[in-house]
Parts: structure tokens; C-alpha cells; sequence
């Protein structure tokens, strides 16, 4: 970060060593030396944050100054004469290391940090033998376990990084310095065991072996490769660098100056890499015989596939895919593929288009052939943060850490909009809880008092002019019916968007999979038009994006062309007419929105192959299941949710018998009597590349290129006619939503027990088979006549569950949140302890 | 000064071996006693030692120094962290007879190798003291290695503080508000600043801010601009969602005690009353908060709907207030003491305009007020649209064609700028002497002058003129400038037959306050001065009346805000321990802070050794179109990165001073 700018001189002229040279005012001695060439030995720097200041291993000589000056947090001062190497301040340095050397012990060679420890490293350039001074004691204390990390007090150096990456990247905070003189030491702010998003972020940055995690890092720095690529979980596409020793993840880090992420990562990202590895992964093909599986080798395995599909390979749409958002573009490619051109059926999705109806059609629409019009370069430049239906701290980490750059440098501000108390940190002032039915409404309310400062404060610079026409539209639409509170909380984020401009508005996981989606998403852009500020897409799943990209979707082809062959689907419906199912890393038994459409689907279907990783609940009631590879074992590349198609490259050897699915389908064609030429990975790439015109330029940066992004096609406003939704207002009906929590959200948590034991305990207890929770607000559950230990019991046509009651005033009254994988079971009767409410589920709001 | 030895201020004065009667001046102020019982004989601090007389012990002393130094680190630079632990460690073994030559070396390169690199001024100026007793007291030091000497078991009460810090009259806590603020963490600045003072809006925007004035960044290039960083910790409080602090011991004891004056003194010392646990209310003249800040200080300064939520949070610690009650009148000593009240905290203020002394003066002419007065109504009047107070119903306020503001105190400033505001086209300041010697604040003074402000020095007023029973003018007599009189400036001697009268249709005297205190008619054992002041205990602001305490405008005579919210923490203290039963008397590093004082922490003369030229950030101001044309707040406030930018200049000149008590009687 930068320093103070003189109000004068555009250019400062600074001496160092003896050479001249000009730098922009605001830059610091350090940032103008390493700028020249001129290396200054550092230890607490962090380029991230703001300086530290702490070890004054950085000092300089400048003229004129008696003492030395830090050269990280002094800013040139035009005419300056620096010297970086003079005896004394070599000296000077050598002190500031020894002065660390008086506490920290050199038990190096059972430090796991050893060979990547700046001090270390320092000790050696300084060529310090043994500690010049010394205090009178020197007591050992325990190391202090906080879960996942753990501090050792004796390594600590006291730099103070992890306290400033806590507060300043992660916005969190949890760190502190406690007590005075040399007895300090780093604590949790609360004095009690760490509480965070364990993102890890203060191990990454810790110079010595102090922070470390709980997962004993069994391996010195020079024995692991390190092999960068693409993060498994969600839509932001961290870069990060997978640790082998002998063929084993052993570790996940990252790098600063690499990747959009900026080097940080989110507790799934850094922690959960174990599923890769998991012991749980399917090794071998299975062929069901009777009521069981039996393992068999991969040509028994596809053969006996291609013989089953030949069934149907005439009829039109006889056989259905259900792609994956977690599968590399490569995979999904060749999937849909073999849909297309072996089979001839165009009836292919994924499923992230089954929650919400049209989503991604109506953005495509307006935003002319892509989805989105929003880089992480935008988010970062942005002024104004507006979270529609987003619980982005729980759902796409890593992007609150771009906006928080925003708010850090530039003083943005950030809204939040979500149907209960979301979370961001730093906390924002203002956060509108919506009842889950009233998103639309509460839209629209914005849009109209938006309408109305327009009317009166002049338009948004970039704004597209509003029609009288349009703003008596909307106050109809509108209506009169939000309570005052909610129109004073609209109001709020009308004045920050006037207040900070450049606003960026994001879409998350409970609008577009809202059942009025299209008329949110059209209403957020029209948020968008009319302030001149963009939109994106929050992803749910690393690629997300690429699957449809790729066409793995209904109706459109790769690169969005429309699909002819498409059958006309009633919306939502699983498989169509199809008589065979494909499904690629899928489980539609977990994910999709509804548990007995699901499982109506797959039972009805005479032929189903599942591929997948690991034995799900739809994987049981196959046909057939083939292993397939994580995205650390093969080649290939996601898509984020800005669009950027990012290298995905193998890290381990495939475990067990696994293949990746471009493979596979390449395997299966050959069986159905075609052949797509593919004998590597780079065969399939180079095609996407040929046949895709968005990804046409993504060969030739091999490690980051993102397609062209277009910006607003038309100025045109528009409103939609929402879907019908009952107005549970008043009545009994409560809708059932799911909770987004960070250590849960993804398929792949599930496999990561390091992830598990930091999930609080009513997700701990669920995820190990124990019953399932359900958050009530205290109004509800006084009128449910529920406590904190009472159980609720959920009536289904078809299926009943218990669920433990949590009280919990985050949540809206009217609503109540279980685990992401309950809502499935939907339309139910909740008996209470002492009285019984109607509920609906999200999906379908109908109520019972 | 006399004193025995002193390397004050690098002035090296050795009386050693010397009849008291030839020893020579050193450049130190100290008291000759810490209180009424003991003694001070030496004191050791960031500018040296001074030695007053026998008995001292200056290895146990640097000892001690060295300790005090470690404790006062704040561990966020290695040198210090370690370093200070190491040299006591080093002197701790002196003391103990183990001690060698060597040692005496060692801490020499030790300490300059802390004061040199060190983050802060504990570090950088903390060593000095200690090398030089090394340097001038080897026998001493040679003396305890050999076994010779023992440790003397003397007391040695310090206190850290900072140039910014002494001369503030709220003892805030500078330097740690500004880092945390740099750091981020504002609710901590904002805990640390309410430390001092609850009121972090109020005089984040309007205090006269002597801080500045003792800013050690000022010897570099340019002082940090402290107050307005105060605002922005307060301003992120209000802006966003921050768990505000909760007061855990709100009404945990029995005692109510009674406040009168709801300004900055009341209630900052109800806040600090409610925080040890007592019931205070707050009894208020008028039926709005905040005393001269709400009625003096224009709405473009202090937005009252900020202040508002400011003393909202006064309250939530557990402060009451009761408006509309006139004390003297509708409750008296008598009424409230029977009502079981405890004890009294006496801000009344002082809000009577002084007369200009001029003929014409107390016929009521028309068109004639006072400076409060009229600002007063003006606040009414500007905010009544947007603050529902039934019981506000302000006169109107007319715009005159031509108004004379006569004075050149702030007062003056604000009423000249609000009629600036109001629409008046020819606003004139009237003023005895010339530019150099207003009071006001220089930052005022510019700020009208751009908005149009006409100044008229040298000019003494001595009729109102009226015609037809209206206002018409004011006659003046031309002034010049004579020798200096007792407040340091020339005295200005009126030029004989140079009246002339100057028209006008409004004429406010903004000259002065006087403070009402009638009330006092009661407890006629309370003493008051010849200026109709209170007369209070220095530090812990007792009258002479036991259960009466009384502090801010009141005591000091009409003066700043800064000093009347000083005076309210520690007659906080001192009513706190009148009502536990304790004895009343200030604690020992308050004397330690007021003997620092005393001393000089800031010296403007010392080269500071940094690099200059990093530029103070000056807050964004609105535009010119809404300075003249509304009320609206003037200073913007500062944006994160500005402040974060400003704070990241300040060099956290933290020190330490110490002083020698040979007997230790635990207080006198």
C-alpha cells in the first residue's frame, strides 16, 4: 500500500547508492530501491498490508537523518539521499537479528518450517554465530493448540504479520498482541481458543515455525514439489500450489504474486485438500449384480455401458446427461460430445440450472452473449458492494477478500441482502433481512426509491436514463406493502450508492436459485443500468461456469449457439423423456432442489451409469459406476466466475484405477463406433479452442486468460413478470432454507475431515450421523412452542425427519435454515413440541 | 532552578562537591515535593537526570529506569522488546554485586543500539538517561560491583507519557489512538480516546487542539492532525456496525449523585461516575443537551443530530438527565441532598455575554445581542426541522442588512460565519487590536475571511446610535497599539477624537462570558473568585464544601471545551473516592503527569532524527456553494486511506519520566 502524496511534485527524485532516479510520490524508500534493483533485507515486510514496522531490519542511512530510518514505512521525500549497504547500518541489521536471536531458540533442525524460514535465512546472510546478548531466564512454555492452528510461543518473533494479515486482508481481527515489554505474545483477541474462518492466512504469512497447522506438516521444505493450479471447491478460482511428498498432498500453499486470489485462500481451499487422497475414493469400476456391486476392469466396465446405450442410441433423447460443475471444461466438453454426436440426444444438464429457472438465460440476454460483465479488476476499483441473496463469506470466500481490498485502500462500502443475517467481515452497517418470498419485492422497493433520487439528485455517471414510463412501472410493481423498517433500510443503500459510486452488484446462490430468479437477476441488472455498475455471478462450484460454457446445459452448444435438438422441458424436470442417464461427478440425491423428484427420476430410468469419485447416494442406485479423478490428478482447465479459464494441472498419480471423464467419454465413443481423436488432454483443450469462439485465444497463455468480457449491451430497462409465489405473509407457513456454512458448502467438504472438526458443533454432529439441526428464530420457536434441546418433527408424504432445534435470532421470523442437503425434502408439516407450523422449501414455496 | 547535578536538556550541571550557596542554574522546573508529606530528590526522564539533592541512589535508579522502560513497551519493535529486557536484566545483576566491568560496556552498545533503531520513543529516547549515568557516575556503578554499596530501597513512582499526551488537559492517550487507528482497529482508538473522554465527536470537531501546538512531528516537518483523526474513530462507530462498548458496572452501587449542567463537563463526569458504578443525573437549564457546544458551537461545526448520538451513548452507560431544571430554582442543594443525592458536580458554565461597556447599552435597544444569545437561537432555529424538541421554541433570528460583530474570539468567529450562512451580505468584525493578537483559532479566521468576512482592527466601540428609536450604528474611537499589558499583549490606547460611527442594523457583543452563579447563595462556604468563578481543588476539583465538587467553565473562567472535559475525569476520581469513603487526593502518576508537565515534555527546539517530508494530510472541506449558503458541516472528515495515511506519520514519542521519593510514606 501506499504512502502519502505530496501535493505538489508529480515526480520525487531519490539518490540511492548513489545513483539518481524519480519515483511517483507515496512510494516508499523500500518500494524505490527494490523498484532500482537495490535489495533491502526485510522480515516483518508485508506487501499486503500496511508496514509493520516491527523488526528494523529494513533501515537505511539517509543524509541528513542521525539515526537509522525504516526504509518500509518512510516515504521518498523529493531530494532524498539514501544509502543501503553503508558498515554501520549492516551492523545495525546484524543487531535487530541477534536482538530476535535472545528469545528464539535454534532447535532448526526439528522446526518444520526449516528451509522456508526467513529468520533462519537472515541468521545465515548475517553470518551470526551465537546470540550476542542474552536476558536472565529463558522458560519453555506449551505450545497453545487453537484446532487447525497452533502457536508456539518459543518460535515466536513477535513480527506482528499475523495479526495484520488477520485484520487487514481477512478483515477478521482475531489476533492480538497481549501484554507489554518481552513477556508479549500473540493471543486471540478474546483471550480464549481462536474462533474464525481458519483461512489460515497467519500460518501462510508467518516467517517462522510459530503458526503452524494442526496437520503436521510431516515433510522438510525440499523434499515436497509444488505443483500450481486451480482450487477443487468454488467459483472464485484461487490459484494455489499443491505440496507432494512421495505422491502424497501433503499440504496446499500459495503464492502472493500469483493468481487472482492475490495468494489468499479460504479454509477449504488452504485445509481441505484431503479428499483428493481420501480414503473413501472409489478405486475400481463396479457393475451391479443382484442387489449388490461387483468391482470389474475398465473394458468390462465400458463395454457393458456401450452395449446398454446402443439400446437407444436411435431414439431421439433416449439417453440424458447431467454434467458436473465440478469436471474441468475438458471433461464437460467431451461429455456433451459424446451426447451430441454419439448418441444424437441434446438433453443435457447441470445442475445448477435446476435450482433456478433461467438464471443464466436472462443474464445471457441482456449482457449479449456472455454472462457476466465483472472482472476481479472491477471489484477491486468498485466503490458501493451490494450482496443480493449472497452469503459470500460462507459461499465464495475469497471474493470478500478482493472486495475487502476495495474497502481497505479505498474506503468502500459493502450492502448486504439476505433472507437471514449474513455474515462479512469487516461488518457492514447495512444488512437488509428480506422475508425469503419478498427478494423480488424488496428489489423492486430499492429500484423505486433509486428511481425516485434520480428523479431528484440527476442521473449516475454511466447511468442509463430512466423513463417516467419505466418508474410508474416499477412503483406498481413495487406496491405499497413492505414494512417501514425495510423501506428505510432501501433507502440506506440508495444513499450509498450515491455516496461511493462504482457499484458492483452480486448475484449469489440464494437469488439464482430463487424461484423467481429471472425476475431478480433482471431486476439487479436494472439496479446495475441504471447506476452505471456491473454485475457478477457468484459461482457455487469451481466450474460452474465452464460446464455451461461448454453446453453441458439444455438447449444451448458450447460457446451459446442454440441447440435445435434440444427438447422442450417442463422446467426443473430431471431427464426429460430420457430412458438412460448418464451422470457425470453428479449426486442429483444431494444437490438437486428436490430429493423425490430426484429419486423418482433415477428410478424411472431403465439404464444409469454414474461416474464419480467417491460412493454416493446416487452412485448406489446405478448400473454402473466408473472412479473418476479428482481435478489434482489430471490436466485441464476451470472457469471462474469472471469468465477467466484458468490451467488445471495434475499434482498426484490418479488414485486407484481412476480416469478423468474426457477419457472415459472418449473411450465410450470409440465403443459407439466414432472416434474423437483424442489421445491427450491437450487434444481436447485445442478443440475447445477451435470450435468454442469464446475460448479461442485460451491456448495461448498457458496459465491465465480470461474471454473477452463485454459490458452492458443496451441501456433498455426491463421489468419481468415474476413466477407466482405464495405470500406466506401472516401465515402459518414457514419457508424451510438451507444453511451455507464455509466448512460444509461443496461436495467435496464432506471428505475433508480437517474441515469437519471446524464445522460448529450442529454441523459436527450432523455430518457424522447424528440428527440434524434446525435454526429457529426465538419468535418462531416460542411459537412453536420449541426450546434450545426440544425436537422438531418434519412430516413428508413420503419421509420423516427429526431435527434438533437451535435457537438463533440471525434468523428471519417466518423462515427457519437446516443443513444444505435437508431442504431437498420439501412441502412438509413441522410438528412442534407444542404446536405445529405448514412449511414450504425453497425450491418450491408452495407450502403444504 | 538550583539542583545538584543535572544533564537537563544536554546542559551538563555538576554542583557535586559544591556549597549550595555556589551551585549553578539548571534548565529543569521541578516541585521540591512529590506531595505534602514526601520529598523528591532527583527525577530521571527522556531529557536527562536531574539530581535536586541528597539522598539518591543512581544505580538504583537507572535500575529501576530500565525496568519502567521494559513495562512501558509496547513489543512491537525487536529493540525495545528485547532489548530494554536485556539492559534490566544487565542492571539487575549490577545491583545484586554481580556485576562486572564488562556489563558497564554491554550496556552501552545495548542502549545505543535500542535508541537508534528502536520503533518509538520509549526506545529512542528512553537509553538516553541511563548512558549518561554511566557516563557521569562510573564510581557509583564501580562502587556496587565491588560489594561497597547496597541498593538504597528508595521509591520511584513513574509515568509514560508523550509530548501530545502532557499537553493535553485530558491526559488522552495520543499516541495509542493514532496507532490503533493506523492499525485499524477504531473501536480500540475510540476505547482509548474514552478513556479520557467520552465526548470523541465533540472535540474530534471542535477542539482548539493544544496537542498540535506540542507535536514532536512539528519539529520534523508538520504537526499530525490528532483532533480530526479523533473524529474519524468516533465518526466508524457511528457509520458502521460496531458492538458499541457496555458499561458492566451501570448502577452497581447505591449512590445517586447529582450533575448539574448537561455541557461537555457534566456529562463527561456523569459518564465517569456511571462507569465506577454510580446513579448520576444530569439536571439541565435548558431542554437540550450538550451546554455551550450545543448553544455556541454552530451547527456547521458540530452537527447537533451527531451530538445527539454521541450523548446517546452517554446515557447508555448509565447517565440520566432531567431538562428544564434550573438549579437554584426548581432544585437546590437542600432538595436534592434530601432527595438523596450524595454528592454534586457543578459544570454550570459560563453563559452571560459581557457587556461591551458602552453607552447605550441597557436601553434594549432593538437590533443589539449577545454573542451566546443569539447563537443559540440561531442552533434552534437551523435545526428545529429536523430535531423534534417540543420545548424548543426559539426566537426568530433577523438578517440584518449590515451586522458588527465586536470581539475576536471564536465566539466572535461563529457568530461572523453563521450570519455568513444566514444570507447577510456585509458581515464586519470589530476588534480593538490588530490581526495578531485574536484569540481565535488562525484556522477559523482564514476560513471566514473566504467566505467574506470584513475585519476592522484598531477599532474600539463606545456608542450605540440610534435614530428613531431603531438601531443605527455604533460609534468607534481608533486604537493604537502601546506597551504590552498582563496577558503578554501591546495594550491598545484609543486615539483621542477619532470617534466615528460606523452604521449598522445589528450589533452583537461577543467579548466574553460571565458565569451565573447565584445558586451558590446556598453554601455560602463555597469560595468564588473576583471573576465569578468557583474556586476548586487543582486535581481533584473538591470545593471546600465536601460533597461539592465543580469543574469546566465554571472554575477556569469561560475557555475551551478540552479543558472543561479535563476537569470532569478527575473530579470523577475525586467525587468517586469522597463517595467510597476513600481520601481525596489525586494518585501518584497524576502528579507524576502534572511534575512532567511542569518539566516541559515537548522541547521545539530538539532535532528530531527523521526523515522529513512525508506531508500532513489537511481534512477535505465542502464546497464553497454550501459554506455560504447552509449550515451544513464544513470539514468532510476524513476517508479510511486518508486517515490511515495521517496516522501512519505519527512517531509515537512516548516517555518516560521518574522521579526519586526517598521515603516512601504510601501517600501522605
Amino acid at each position: 500500500m501506499s504512502h502519502a502524496t505530496a501535493e505538489t511534485k508529480a515526480v520525487l527524485t531519490v539518490t540511492i547508492n548513489g545513483r539518481a532516479t524519480e519515483v511517483p510520490p507515496g512510494t516508499t524508500i523500500l518500494q524505490a530501491a527494490r523498484k532500482n534493483g537495490v535489495n533491502v533485507p526485510t522480515l516483518c515486510y508485508l506487501p499486503k498490508t500496511h508496514s509493520i514496522g516491527s523488526c528494523r531490519v529494513c533501515s537505511v542511512e539517509v543524509e541528513g537523518v542521525a539515526s537509522p530510518v525504516m526504509s518500509c514505512n518512510t516515504p521518498v521525500a523529493d531530494g532524498m539521499v539514501v544509502y543501503t549497504d553503508t558498515p554501520k547500518i549492516v551492523e545495525f541489521r546484524k543487531n535487530m537479528v541477534e536482538f530476535i536471536l535472545v528469545n528464539h531458540p535454534t532447535d532448526c533442525p526439528v522446526c518444520e518450517r526449516s528451509g522456508e524460514c526467513s529468520l533462519q535465512n537472515l541468521t545465515m546472510q548475517f553470518g551470526i554465530q551465537k546470540p550476542h546478548w542474552q536476558t536472565a531466564e529463558h522458560k519453555k512454555v506449551p505450545v497453545v493448540d487453537w484446532g487447525l492452528i497452533q502457536y508456539d510461543r518459543n518460535l515466536c518473533i513477535m513480527c506482528e504479520r499475523c495479526v495484520y494479515v488477520c485484520r487487514e486482508v481477512q478483515g477478521c481481527a482475531a489476533y492480538k498482541v497481549d501484554g507489554v515489554g518481552n513477556a508479549a505474545r500473540i493471543n486471540t483477541v478474546t483471550g480464549e481458543k481462536l474462533d474464525c474462518d481458519f483461512c489460515g492466512q497467519c500460518i501462510s504469512v508467518c516467517p517462522v515455525g510459530a503458526l503452524s497447522s494442526g496437520m503436521y506438516f510431516s515433510a522438510r521444505s525440499w523434499e515436497v514439489e509444488r505443483t500450481q493450479t486451480v482450487c477443487a471447491h468454488c467459483g472464485v478460482g484461487c490459484t494455489l500450489y499443491y505440496n507432494v511428498k512421495k505422491g502424497a498432498v501433503i499440504r496446499v500453499t500459495s503464492r502472493d504474486s500469483v493468481g487472482n486470489n492475490k495468494g489468499n485462500l479460504c479454509a477449504r481451499g488452504r485445509f481441505g485438500y484431503e479428499f483428493v487422497q481420501s480414503p473413501q475414493r472409489m478405486t475400481s469400476p463396479l457393475i451391479k449384480r443382484g442387489s449388490g456391486f461387483e468391482a470389474t476392469d475398465w473394458d468390462t466396465a465400458l463395454d457393458f455401458i456401450a452395449h446398454n446405450l446402443k439400446k437407444y442410441a436411435g431414439s431421439k433423447n433416449a439417453v440424458a446427461g447431467l454434467g458436473s460443475e465440478r469436471d474441468t471444461n475438458e471433461d464437460d466438453y467431451a461429455f456433451q460430445k459424446f451426447f451430441r454426436e454419439a448418441l444424437g440426444s441434446g438433453n443435457l444438464e447441470n445442475l445448477a440450472n435446476l435450482h433456478g429457472p433461467e438464471t443464466a438465460s436472462a443474464v445471457f440476454k441482456e449482457f449479449g452473449d456472455f454472462p457476466m460483465n465483472c472482472t476481479f479488476g472491477d471489484v477491486r476499483r468498485g466503490g458501493a458492494f451490494v450482496f443480493v441473496g449472497a452469503d459470500g463469506s460462507n459461499e465464495n470466500p475469497v471474493l470478500s477478500n478482493v472486495v475487502r481490498e476495495a474497502i481497505f485502500e479505498r474506503g468502500a462500502e459493502v450492502a448486504l441482502l439476505y433472507s437471514k443475517v449474513a455474515t462479512f467481515l469487516p461488518s457492514p452497517k447495512i444488512k437488509i433481512v428480506y422475508d425469503y418470498d419478498r427478494l423480488n419485492k424488496t428489489l423492486l422497493a430499492l429500484l423505486d426509491r433509486l428511481i425516485d433520487g434520480v428523479k431528484k439528485d440527476g442521473s449516475f455517471a454511466g447511468g442509463a436514463p430512466v423513463s417516467d414510463e419505466f418508474g410508474r412501472k416499477v412503483r406498481s410493481a413495487a406496491g405499497s406493502d413492505l414494512d417501514d423498517g425495510l423501506k428505510a433500510e432501501v433507502s440506506e443503500v440508495v444513499q450509498l450508492l450515491r455516496r461511493r459510486g462504482d457499484p458492483v452488484f452480486f448475484v449469489g446462490l440464494e437469488a439464482q436459485n430463487h424461484p423467481q430468479s429471472k425476475a431478480i437477476v433482471r431486476n439487479v441488472v436494472n439496479l446495475a443500468k441504471i447506476t452505471g455498475g456491473r454485475v457478477l455471478l457468484l459461482r457455487e462450484y469451481c466450474n460452474s461456469q465452464g460446464a455451461n460454457d461448454m453446453g453441458v446445459a439444455a438447449g444451448v452448444l458450447p460457446g451459446y449457439a442454440a441447440d435445435a435438438r434440444s427438447e422442450l422441458k417442463e422446467e426443473n424436470e430431471l431427464f426429460g423423456s430420457a430412458k438412460a442417464v448418464i451422470i457425470a461427478d453428479e449426486d442429483p440425491l444431494r444437490r438437486h432442489p428436490d430429493y423425490f423428484e430426484a429419486r423418482a427420476a433415477l428410478d424411472k430410468a431403465e439404464f444409469v451409469a454414474v461416474f464419480d469419485q467417491f460412493y454416493t447416494q446416487t452412485a448406489m442406485s446405478a448400473n454402473v459406476v466408473l472412479p473418476t479423478c479428482t481435478a489434482a490428478e489430471m490436466d485441464g482447465s476451470f472457469t471462474n466466475m469472471e469468465g477467466r479459464v484458468q490451467r488445471v494441472r495434475k499434482a498426484v498419480e490418479p488414485v486407484g484405477q481412476s480416469r478423468p471423464v474426457w477419457r472415459i467419454m472418449a473411450d465410450l465413443a470409440k465403443r459407439m463406433g466414432g472416434d474423437f481423436g483424442y489421445n491427450s488432454v491437450s487434444d481436447v483443450s485445442a478443440e475447445i479452442a477451435a470450435k468454442v469462439p469464446m475460448y479461442k485465444d485460451v491456448e495461448k497463455d498457458a496459465s491465465y486468460a480470461g474471454y473477452a468480457l463485454k459490458s452492458v449491451q443496451t441501456q433498455e430497462l426491463k421489468l419481468e413478470t415474476p413466477a407466482e409465489m405464495k405470500d406466506l405473509k401472516g401465515s402459518k407457513i414457514m419457508a424451510i432454507l438451507p444453511d451455507h456454512s464455509l466448512f460444509s458448502l461443496g461436495v467435496y467438504t464432506d471428505y475433508c475431515p480437517s474441515l469437519g472438526a471446524l464445522r460448529g458443533k450442529h454441523y459436527a454432529d450432523f455430518h457424522v450421523g447424528g440428527m440434524p439441526y434446525v435454526d429457529l428464530n426465538p419468535e418462531d420457536a416460542a411459537r412453536c412452542g420449541c426450546s434450545g434441546d426440544s425436537t422438531l418433527l418434519f412430516k413428508h408424504p413420503k419421509k420423516e425427519w427429526k431435527a434438533r432445534v437451535c435457537i438463533n435470532p440471525g434468523v428471519r421470523v417466518g423462515s427457519m435454515r437446516v443443513p444444505e442437503e435437508l431442504d431437498k425434502y420439501a412441502r412438509v408439516r413441522v410438528v412442534g413440541t407444542g404446536g405445529e407450523a405448514d412449511c414450504a422449501n425453497s425450491a418450491g414455496m408452495e407450502g403444504k | 532552578m538550583k539542583a545538584l547535578f543535572s544533564t537537563w536538556k544536554d546542559k551538563l550541571v555538576d554542583n557535586r562537591g559544591k556549597p549550595p550557596e555556589a551551585w549553578a542554574d539548571v534548565p529543569a522546573k521541578l516541585p521540591q515535593a512529590f506531595d505534602s508529606k514526601r520529598k523528591i530528590t532527583a527525577f530521571m526522564g527522556w531529557g536527562g537526570i536531574v539530581i535536586l539533592d541528597e539522598p539518591y541512589d543512581v544505580v538504583e535508579m537507572a535500575y529501576k529506569y530500565a525496568g519502567a522502560l521494559q513495562k512501558s513497551s509496547c513489543a512491537k519493535c525487536f529493540p525495545c522488546r528485547v532489548g530494554t529486557k536485556v539492559g534490566e536484566d544487565v542492571f539487575a545483576k549490577i545491583l545484586g554485586g554481580r556485576g562486572g566491568a564488562d556489563d558497564l560496556k554491554q550496556l552501552e552498545s545495548l542502549y545505543d543500539s535500542i535508541s537508534k533503531n528502536s520503533k518509538c520513543g520509549i526506545g529512542q529516547l528512553g537509553p538516553e538517561p541511563l548512558v549518561q549515568s554511566l557516563q557521569y557516575f562510573r564510581g557509583d556503578y564501580e562502587d556496587y560491583i565491588s560489594g561497597k554499596r547496597k541498593p538504597s530501597g528508595f521509591y520511584y513512582p513513574y509515568k509514560m507519557t508523550a509530548p501530545c499526551t502532557s499537553a493535553c488537559p485530558t491526559g488522552m492517550d495520543i499516541p495509542l489512538y493514532i496507532e490503533k487507528v493506523k492499525e485499524g482497529d477504531f473501536a480500540g482508538s475510540l476505547k482509548t480516546i474514552r478513556n479520557a473522554s467520552p465526548m470523541a465527536s465533540t472535540l474530534g470537531r471542535a477542539c482548539f487542539h493544544p496537542c498540535e501546538n506540542n507535536c514532536r512531528r512539528d519539529n520534523v516537518d508538520k504537526s499530525i492532525s490528532i483532533c480530526k483523526i479523533k473524529r474519524f474513530a468516533w465518526d466508524y462507530e457511528d457509520q458502521h456496525e460496531v458492538e458499541k462498548p457496555s458499561n458492566p458496572n451501570k448502577h452497581s452501587r447505591p449512590e445517586k449523585v447529582a450533575v448539574i449542567g448537561a455541557g461537555p463537563s457534566g456529562l463527561s463526569c456523569a459518564y465517569y461516575l456511571a462507569l465506577q458504578g454510580f446513579r448520576p443525573t444530569v439536571f439541565e437549564k435548558l431542554p437540550t443537551v450538550g451546554g455551550a457546544a450545543w448553544t455556541g458551537i454552530p451547527q456547521y461545526r458540530i452537527p447537533k443530530e451527531v451530538m445527539l448520538r454521541e450523548v446517546e451513548f452517554i446515557r447508555d452507560m448509565g447517565v440520566e438527565i432531567k431538562f428544564n431544571v434550573e438549579f437554584g430554582k426548581a432544585e437546590t442543594f437542600g432538595s436534592l441532598r434530601q432527595k438523596g443525592y450524595k454528592a454534586f458536580f457543578l459544570a454550570t458554565g459560563g453563559d452571560i455575554s459581557k457587556d461591551m461597556g458602552v453607552e447605550g447599552e441597557k436601553d434594549n435597544i432593538p437590533g443589539v445581542y449577545g454573542g451566546i444569545q443569539i447563537l443559540k437561537d440561531i442552533t434552534y432555529n437551523v435545526t428545529k426541522d429536523f430535531i423534534q424538541n417540543p420545548d424548543v421554541r426559539p426566537h426568530p433570528v433577523p438578517v440584518p442588512k449590515k451586522v458588527l460583530v465586536v470581539g475576536a474570539g471564536n465566539t466572535a468567529m461563529d457568530c461572523v460565519r453563521s450570519y455568513i450562512r444566514l444570507g447577510c451580505d456585509d458581515v464586519n468584525i470589530v476588534y480593538r487590536r490588530t490581526k495578531k493578537e485574536m484569540p481565535a483559532d488562525p484556522h477559523e479566521v482564514r476560513e471566514s475571511e473566504d467566505e467574506g468576512v470584513k475585519y476592522n482592527f484598531l477599532l474600539a466601540p463606545t456608542k450605540l446610535v440610534r435614530e428613531n428609536g431603531k438601531l443605527a450604528g455604533l460609534e468607534c474611537q481608533k486604537m493604537e497599539l502601546g506597551p504590552p499589558d498582563e496577558s503578554g499583549r501591546r495594550k491598545p490606547v484609543a486615539v483621542k477624537g477619532s470617534e466615528h460611527v460606523m452604521t449598522a442594523d445589528m450589533v452583537i457583543s461577543a467579548i466574553g462570558q460571565d458565569c451565573d452563579i447565584n445558586y451558590l447563595k446556598e453554601e455560602a462556604a463555597i469560595q468564588t473568585t473576583k471573576w465569578r468563578t468557583i474556586v476548586a481543588d487543582e486535581e481533584t476539583f473538591q470545593t471546600a464544601v465536601p460533597d461539592v465538587f465543580a469543574g469546566g467553565d465554571v472554575v477556569s473562567g469561560p475557555l475551551n471545551l478540552v479543558t472543561a472535559v479535563g476537569h470532569a475525569r478527575r473530579a470523577a476520581q475525586g467525587m468517586g473516592q469522597f463517595l467510597r469513603g476513600e481520601r481525596v487526593a489525586p494518585a501518584d502518576a497524576q502528579i507524576m503527569e502534572k511534575m512532567i508537565a511542569g518539566i516541559g515534555a515537548y522541547d521545539r527546539d530538539e532535532v528530531v532524527p527523521q526523515a522529513k517530508g512525508w506531508p500532513r494530510k489537511e481534512m477535505p472541506i465542502c464546497d464553497r456553494k454550501d459554506k455560504i449558503g447552509s449550515f451544513k458541516e464544513v470539514e468532510l472528515g476524513y476517508s479510511l486511506e486518508e486517515v490511515v495515511e495521517e496516522s501512519s506519520r505519527c512517531m509515537r514519542c512516548y516517555i518516560v519520566g521518574m522521579a526519586c521519593v526517598p521515603a516512601d510514606g504510601g501517600g501522605a
